[in-house]
């Protein structure tokens, strides 16, 4: 008999499998197949029809993680990509990312490919090694290839074999014991471009993102949230927003007056006539001129010294250390010294943040996009007293994160579970909060603003004997939540790419003041390297330029590892360095990072079109990524870093006065556009060590290699982000 | 008020007053939920529609300005010959999160209308009102091109 895939993984017997899936599924891609199945594995079902279903618990943002866990599977099952569907998995421990402590059903870090590389792999090879065992006994003769394709199993390119016929003998199957997983010199699949699955339903706007969730019935609720963060409601009147028809309900909730109505735009009508009284004292001294007087007397005092290594993975590790002044007393070295600032960024996605949620049949159903799905169901548990089985949480495919769908306090979700047990309309009809792009990008989870002072000693042979390095700035990462934090007490994401600089320096000393204010921040795409690693590569320009050594030459000179050279040295050949400016006045920028174990230098060309005028000519990136899986999706996430990055260095800004951000929507949030878009190139290392993650790491480089060949042209050092804000103009 | 509306050659019928938006009649009444809500201030591009044979930010459109007028929306983008943008979308592998790619894609409808063989100046400047936060914007580029070679292939043929 043929088990159904609950009694199948609950009989199995096997260490493949990580869980049983207690909920089901929300189908993604794939129409779902009333057949038992085969499922070897909780990621993996297989129909009798030949309908192979793979299911990811990583969110799916654009960074193509459905395509790249799919063609895992394909490339061990032996069936055809596009004979693939991939389907978003229910929350479970079963999709937990064991790179984080506790293994949360999450994705961030860029660490998917890196945790789920050799599970997918099992599921496919578990499969195929049972395909192969059961056509063998039906043939009665050793079968050594099967390919599974349009619900056949061909053997050996020869017999070919309905599936259907061997769901029977497949039942029966241990899961086996051992799997042999391909060699990479037999792979087919991994290492080829692939096109994104699912692509055709985002031409032709058929693919359901949050916003687009039909449930009938369904009424909007928007929310006026507070002008200026920390503000409290002293008084509202709703007799207005009543009276406008089509607005059904308008209540209060903790975080500001929701609106109810039967579509977006009478509940956005209803919130604009609300008559509120906000008492805006908490946060009338905070601006960013203010946070950043504080952060400079800070920045002169000694800081939390950061000398551990907490997690494994982050291979941060100081050793005792004189610091700059003192080696340079010792060694006869110059001491050179500068500040440099990154400001509050929104991350801004298209897509503003949103969630249904309605209950049926004892069931809370709850749609959303998200990438922080654990978080996510334990914020609606908590925020309505139920328990953890009656809340259902359904994986949406996001229009955008950048971070910021995987809130550590799960802001907006949280706001529709409040809106969902407080309205009375919720009692008979389904709750969609839609957020305006004005509450996105006023609301905060912002980036940290960041101010940072470097100084080194210089040894008069040109290398650099000491580096300290004080970061100023709140935490990103809320130690509630997601315990990153070390013994020291200090957030590790803050020091990325400064604990672990890819110099080799003996002497270094870093430490920390983290702040607090009334501003809520969490982590953006590449975390702390977004700030990071402008500041230590603007620096090590200004050392090599002291040193009076070729900024390329420099950075090698002191790499620590030969991957550091090599994405270094391919960026500079592909980018065909000219030594920073060249006689017919092309200016070049290098920089060069390591993202938990991916490796990436930059190397910007730009041009001067007026006084204070600059053209982005081109971006080179040289990357490393260890074996890669999709050439195509590597190359896409690195175009995808270098704009995000550029709309940042160019124009990203939160600027806060009086507690209240000055920017609101696109207008005063510039991004970058179409016509400035400079050429970008990804040049990839070839190479057989195990894959690293893509998708955050072309974010950290841009900056750094912009700003230095903008600063060849101009003659002074950019050490401040946005440079817009310093008069700079990119056409 | 009750009112006719055609949409991608199919008549509606619909109750909604004057200043209601294009966007939110699109998609919350009638349920095409490919255009999409970004800015709700003509800053973003993802509601684009065409409204004849011109680009149309339906976020700030009202309904009373769309009277008797011929719209498209990305539903009915395959029934035009500007559809192979569709396939040049798929085939240069365009979309990231996807999100914004329905208001990319009838703004380079009716920029081809216009220019069917247009310069970089010219899908700069009908591309340049479209934000993509994942940062497609070279691929549209590339797949804006490989549409008008082909266009301009088959007209010199046909000569």
């Amino acid at each position: 008999m043929i088990q159904s895939r609950r009694e199948f993984l609950t009989t199995a017997r096997n260490g493949l499998l990580l869980g049983i899936m207690g909920e089901s599924v929300t189908s993604f891609a794939a129409s779902v197949d009333q057949d038992p199945e085969f499922s070897p594995s909780n990621f993996l079902s297989i129909s009798p029809s030949g309908a192979v279903r793979v299911f990811v618990g990583q969110g799916e943002m654009g960074q193509d993680i459905f395509s790249g866990l799919a063609m895992l599977v394909a490339e061990e099952l032996n069936t055809p990509l596009d004979e693939v569907a991939v389907v978003a998995a229910p929350v479970s421990p079963a999709f937990g990312n064991s790179f984080f402590p506790g293994s949360p059903q999450m994705t961030a870090a860029s660490s998917s490919i890196k945790v789920f590389y050799i599970p997918y792999r099992n599921a496919g090879a578990a499969a195929r090694q049972m395909l192969e065992t059961a056509v063998s006994t039906m043939l009665d003769k050793s079968v050594n290839r099967i390919l599974l394709t349009n619900g056949e199993v061909v053997c050996d390119d020869n017999d070919r074999i309905p599936l259907k016929l061997v769901m029977p003998i497949l039942a029966d199957l241990p899961i086996p014991d051992s799997l042999k997983l391909k060699e990479p010199s037999e792979f087919q699949v991994i290492g080829n471009p692939q096109r994104s699955i699912g692509v055709e339903k985002k031409v032709n706007g058929t693919l359901g993102y949050g916003m687009d969730v039909k449930v009938p019935g369904a009424m909007t609720a928007v929310v006026a949230h507070p002008p200026s963060f920390g503000a409290q409601i002293t008084h509202f009147d709703s007799s207005t927003a009543l009276a406008i028809p089509g607005v059904l309900e308008v209540l209060r909730i903790p975080t500001g007056i929701a609106v109810i109505g039967e579509n977006y735009w009478v509940a956005d009508s209803g919130k604009k006539a609300l008559d509120i009284d906000w008492d805006e004292s908490a946060g009338q001294n905070l601006s960013t001129e203010g946070i950043l007087e504080t952060y400079r007397e800070l920045a002169s005092k000694p800081g939390q010294a950061f000398t551990f290594n907490p997690i494994p993975g982050m291979d941060y590790q100081l050793k005792p250390s004189l610091g700059p002044d003192e080696y340079a007393q010792h060694n006869g070295a110059v001491t050179i010294e500068s500040e440099f600032i990154a400001p509050y960024l929104a991350h801004a996605p298209m897509e503003p943040l949103n969630c249904t949620i309605f209950e049926k049949d004892g069931l809370i159903h709850v749609h959303t996009g998200t990438h922080y799905q654990f978080a996510d169901k334990d914020a609606v548990v908590k925020t309505l007293g139920v328990d953890s089985s009656r809340v259902k949480l359904h994986t949406l495919p996001m229009g955008g994160s950048f971070g910021r769908r995987a809130c550590p306090k799960s802001d907006w979700i949280t706001e529709a579970a409040q809106i969902f047990k407080l309205a009375q309309t919720a009692r008979t009809n389904p709750i969609k909060l839609v957020w305006s792009r004005e509450d996105d990008i006023t609301g905060g989870w912002y980036r940290p603003l960041v101010l940072s002072k470097v100084s080194a000693a210089l040894n008069q042979d040109g290398t650099i004997g000491s580096w300290a390095q004080r970061i100023v700035g709140q935490p990103a990462i809320d130690h509630e939540t997601l315990s990153f934090i070390g013994p020291e007490n200090i957030d590790l994401t803050t020091v990325d790419a400064v604990g672990n600089l890819v110099y080799d320096i003996q002497d270094k000393v870093v430490d920390v003041h983290h702040t607090e204010n009334l501003v809520p921040v969490q982590w953006m795409r590449s975390v702390g390297h977004s700030h990071n690693v402008f500041f230590v590569e603007t620096f090590m320009n200004e050392l090599a330029d002291e040193a009076g050594v070729d900024q390329v030459t420099f950075r090698l000179n002191h790499a620590k590892d030969d991957r550091v050279k090599r994405v270094l040295q391919l960026a500079a050949e592909k980018g065909q360095w000219n030594g920073g400016l060249s006689s017919d006045g092309k200016a070049h920028g290098v920089s060069v990072h390591e993202f938990y174990g991916t490796y990436v230098a930059n190397m910007a060309e730009v041009i001067q079109v007026a006084e204070n005028k600059f053209k982005i000519v081109k971006i080179v990136f040289g990357v490393d990524l260890g074996t890669v899986i999709n050439p195509d999706a590597v190359r896409a996430q690195m175009e995808s870093g270098a704009v995000l990055a550029l709309s940042s260095t160019l124009y990203g800004e939160i600027d806060i006065d009086r507690g209240m951000p000055k920017q609101s929507n696109f207008d005063t949030y510039r991004p970058l556009r179409f016509n400035q878009c400079p050429d970008i190139e990804t040049h990839i290392v070839s190479s057989d060590l195990p894959p690293t993650g893509a998708g955050e790491t072309g974010v950290p480089s841009v900056a750094p290699a912009v700003c230095n060949a903008i600063a060849k042209l101009r003659g002074e050092y950019l050490r401040a982000l946005p440079i817009a804000k310093q008069g700079i103009e990119i056409v | 008020m009750v009112r006719k509306m055609v949409i991608n050659n199919e008549e509606y019928v619909l109750d909604a007053p004057d200043d209601m938006p294009l966007l939110w009649v699109l998609r919350d009444i009638l349920e095409l939920t490919g255009t999409k809500f970004g800015c709700g201030k003509a800053q973003c591009g993802a509601c684009t529609v065409l409204i004849n044979d011109s680009p149309a930010r339906s976020c700030v459109t009202p309904l009373s300005a769309v009277a008797h007028q011929e719209i498209t929306t990305i539903e009915g983008l395959a029934n035009l010959p500007e559809s192979s943008l569709q396939y040049a979308w798929v085939e240069h592998n365009v979309p990231q999160c996807g999100y914004c790619q329905s208001g990319q894609l009838m703004s380079a409808a009716a920029l081809l209308r216009q220019h069917p063989n247009p310069t970089d100046a010219e899908i700069d400047q009908g591309m340049s009102g479209n934000i993509c936060r994942c940062g497609t914007y070279p691929r549209i580029k590339k797949a804006i091109k490989s549409v008008s070679t082909i266009s301009s292939d088959v007209s010199s043929d046909s000569v």
